[in-house]
């Protein structure tokens, strides 16, 4: 194998398929990027047999080939390269490749290529396709709610539910929010039956990663146990999470007896000057904060013994019932973050159930979340 | 602004409560102590009428009794004390809200805004002392200062019934002339360190440059350089206590025990633990566990769970992450311990959507209902049968 390219590009693709290298494993191969030049571009891949990337770009090919490199040490190397072309080759023996730069050159071993686990080939056909941006922008807005607590995996990962009508339900819930999305995919097979699949986090995060600023048209294909995207470079490859997700449509309560209608923004920044007094053992996981419901006005209040106390008032339209609620200001504030909507509109249903927040324009996002009872 | 911060000492608390209780202890040589019938039993406490005889605190008994045959022997009773406790704080309440409990019978107040109150903090300090004894009937020695090293400082000087104003003018006459010992922060361990350097004195500690205390104590050095000058920034916390909570349980296997049985020994403690800190109603996020093997070297871990909890299920969760990331399971064990720490008062609870934590949260409630009334082997979960019960059927 012989190769040129640009540091730049390799350090690009390198990044994006690092995240799926393994990192403790008694397993040596997956600790490796699995390269292959052919054509005129250069492959790279990554598997810890969870996740697998695979990103392609141009390069100028002079001799094509395959090797498997230690991905640490490839990756320190590439990011501590000069901004400049670079020539890749393997050597003669077939157990190292050689790395050239400027007047300088670099040897790294290889491992065998042959032990590079290969992929189950049998999911390669797509079923959906779907706007790179709308997913990424879904993504964001639902991943907010995922739960990073392992010994419940199901929560760790976002429900994709493939409805009757040809529509994509993603809800992702840590017991204490849940975010549910509507997505409209083009379908690429007629007779997809509904299907309900838990894609972990992590890949959507990746997903969201790559494809946050590209726009394309992304194929989406799955099965029982697997899931990929496929876009014009990149392919990512997932097991599912194994389990039964909660029935999320009977929590979302039906009769609203107080509804707001407010600035996005407004919120926004009162949240974050409440949130300042997060008590010291509460710090990155929120505080709370009493939201009193007074005619049109919303008074905020946040108190703290060791910082003091904010009291915000913004006034909003408002349908319904007065009333006094307490939340974690995280909840709340992760949610504005996300919304993509100039007004908000929140629905309360008691001081002890579920609030609503919804777009104010758009039926497609929903972020619900539990109060705080207060002792 | 100057601070106004007062330290109020319980003069010979334990044995005070007792001639509080029965007017015909005053004025005589009390004794309190460990259980009296176990030989080995100590002193834990004694009157100022005993402390003259030499008696103290840690003393066998019998040694006590050569001193003063004549004294009144009272065993101990904790809960009595905490209740004295209380009582005291609460008067203490009615100057100011900043009330900071430093140990069961001393406690600083920061009456710095409550000045209008008074003529002057002498006065305060007057009318707190006449409160606590006419109220309580236990009399105290207070220090009065602007910072708390030296109030704590001030109330030391003056033992029974004492009320001390000592000034940031007065260290260097009254604070640098003492031995290092009496610094507050001074421990034998510390106290044995600096007389090696040749520091016997507060004031030989003065003419220690800050950079060689902080190389020979780290950031200890730091508050000996600024204590040995009577400086103190330190706020009186109202919720100090609250902060180091921590709560634990350990058992010693009666043989070296391996997989199910460390298993079981965990659930068990964890089912206690869980107990108390609802109990307590306290919440907790970190779990900590304890593992002595058959060489008898010890092995801790702790792990810091999702949110803020009282279920016995989370904590048994997190044990059994941390047994299962750190240990393998043929391992023998010795000794099991688990805790649960960062404890704070249960004041709200955060509702679950899907009602899971709500149902074992009543759970729990109706567990431990059983369990008080019908003794801690009337329930037990299926998965500690395994192993061996911390108390069996007698």
């Amino acid at each position: 194998m012989l190769i040129k390219c640009h540091q730049e590009e390799l350090l690009k693709a390198v990044n994006i398929v690092s995240r799926a290298v393994a990192t403790s494993t008694p397993i040596p191969i997956l600790t490796g990027i699995f390269i292959t030049a052919e054509d005129s571009s250069l492959t790279l891949e990554a598997t810890d047999m969870e996740i697998r990337i695979r990103h392609r770009f141009s390069v100028q090919v002079l001799e094509e080939g395959k090797v498997v490199i230690p991905a640490k040490h490839f990756t320190d190397l590439v990011k501590k390269l000069p901004g400049t072309t670079i020539e890749i080759g393997t050597l003669e023996d077939d157990t190292s490749i050689y790395i050239k730069y400027e007047k300088s050159q670099v040897k790294l071993l290889s491992y065998e290529i042959d032990e590079f686990p290969e992929i189950n080939e049998e999911l390669t056909k797509p079923l959906l396709s779907m706007d790179s941006e709308l997913l990424s922008e879904s993504i964001r807005q639902v991943s907010i709610a995922t739960s990073r607590d392992e010994s419940r995996p199901v929560f760790t990962g976002t429900l994709f539910n493939l409805e009757d009508d040809g529509s994509i339900t993603m809800v992702a819930t840590d017991s204490h929010r849940l975010a549910v999305k509507k997505i409209q995919p083009t379908l690429l097979e007629e007779d997809i039956s509904s299907l309900e699949i838990i894609i972990p986090s992590k890949v959507l995060g990746e997903v969201g990663r790559i494809w946050g600023d590209i726009k394309e048209d992304l194929h989406i294909g799955f099965s029982e146990s697997h899931v990929f995207f496929k876009g014009k470079d990149t392919f990512i490859y997932s097991r599912l999470i194994d389990g039964v997700f909660p029935n999320y449509k009977d929590v979302i309560p039906e009769e609203i007896k107080t509804q707001l209608l407010i600035s996005t923004d407004l919120l926004y920044e009162s949240l974050g000057r409440a949130s300042l007094m997060s008590r010291g053992e509460f710090k990155g996981r929120g505080s709370i904060i009493k939201i009193k419901l007074e005619g049109n006005n919303i008074h905020i209040h946040s108190f703290s013994s060791e910082i003091g106390e904010v009291n915000e008032t913004i006034t909003s339209d408002k349908d319904g019932e007065d009333m006094e609620i307490a939340f974690n200001v995280k909840y709340m504030l992760d949610v504005f973050k996300v919304l993509n909507s100039e007004k908000a509109k929140i629905e309360f249903s008691g001081s002890l159930s579920p609030a609503l927040v919804k777009p104010s324009e758009s039926n497609s996002y929903l972020y619900l979340v539990l109060p705080i009872r207060i002792q | 602004m100057e601070r106004w911060i007062l330290l109020a000492d319980m003069n010979s608390f334990f044995a005070s409560v007792h001639q509080a209780l029965d007017p015909g202890l005053k004025g005589k040589p009390v004794l309190v102590t460990g259980n009296p019938s176990l030989r080995k039993g100590i002193i834990l406490a004694s009157s100022y009428e005993a402390k003259k005889f030499g008696v103290k605190t840690g003393m066998p008994i019998w040694e006590a009794k050569r001193l003063i045959p004549h004294a009144i022997l009272i065993q101990g009773k904790y809960d009595l004390y905490v209740k004295y406790s209380k009582k005291i704080l609460t008067i203490m309440g009615e100057f100011t809200p900043l009330v900071e409990p430093f140990s069961i019978d001393e406690a600083f107040l920061d009456i710095t805004g409550c000045q209008g109150l008074w003529d002057s903090p002498i006065e305060a300090a007057h009318d707190l002392k006449e409160k606590i004894k006419n109220r309580v009937g236990i009399m105290c020695s207070v220090g009065i200062s602007t910072n708390k090293l030296l109030a704590k400082m001030a109330a030391e000087m003056e033992k029974p019934d004492g009320l001390t104003l000592l000034l940031p003018g007065d260290v260097k006459n009254r604070i640098w002339p003492l031995p290092v010992r009496k610094l507050f922060g001074v421990g034998p361990r510390i106290e044995r360190r600096l007389h090696r350097m040749g520091v016997y004195t507060i004031g030989d500690l003065v003419e220690y440059p800050i950079h060689s205390l902080k190389k020979e104590f780290g950031i200890n050095g730091m508050t000996l350089y600024y204590s040995a000058r009577g400086i103190d920034h330190s706020p009186v916390d109202p919720n100090s206590l609250d902060k180091a909570k921590s709560m634990g349980h350990q058992l010693t296997l009666s043989q070296d025990a391996q997989g199910g049985k460390i298993r079981a020994a965990i659930i068990q403690l964890s089912e206690k633990i869980g107990r108390r800190v609802r109990y307590g109603n306290y919440v907790g996020r970190r779990v900590g566990l304890v593992l002595r093997d058959k060489d008898l070297i010890f092995n801790s871990w702790t792990r810091v769970l999702p949110d803020y909890t009282d279920l016995t299920q989370d904590i048994i969760h997190g044990a059994m992450d941390l047994l299962n990331r750190h240990w393998s399971l043929w391992k023998p064990v010795r000794l099991v311990g688990v805790n649960f720490s960062d404890l704070i008062p249960k004041e709200w609870e955060q509702q679950d959507i899907f009602g899971e934590r709500r149902r074992l949260g009543r759970l729990a409630k109706v567990c431990d209902k059983i369990w008080d009334k019908y003794g801690e082997n009337s329930l037990t979960r299926g998965s500690s049968l395994v192993g061996e019960r911390i108390s069996k059927y007698e």
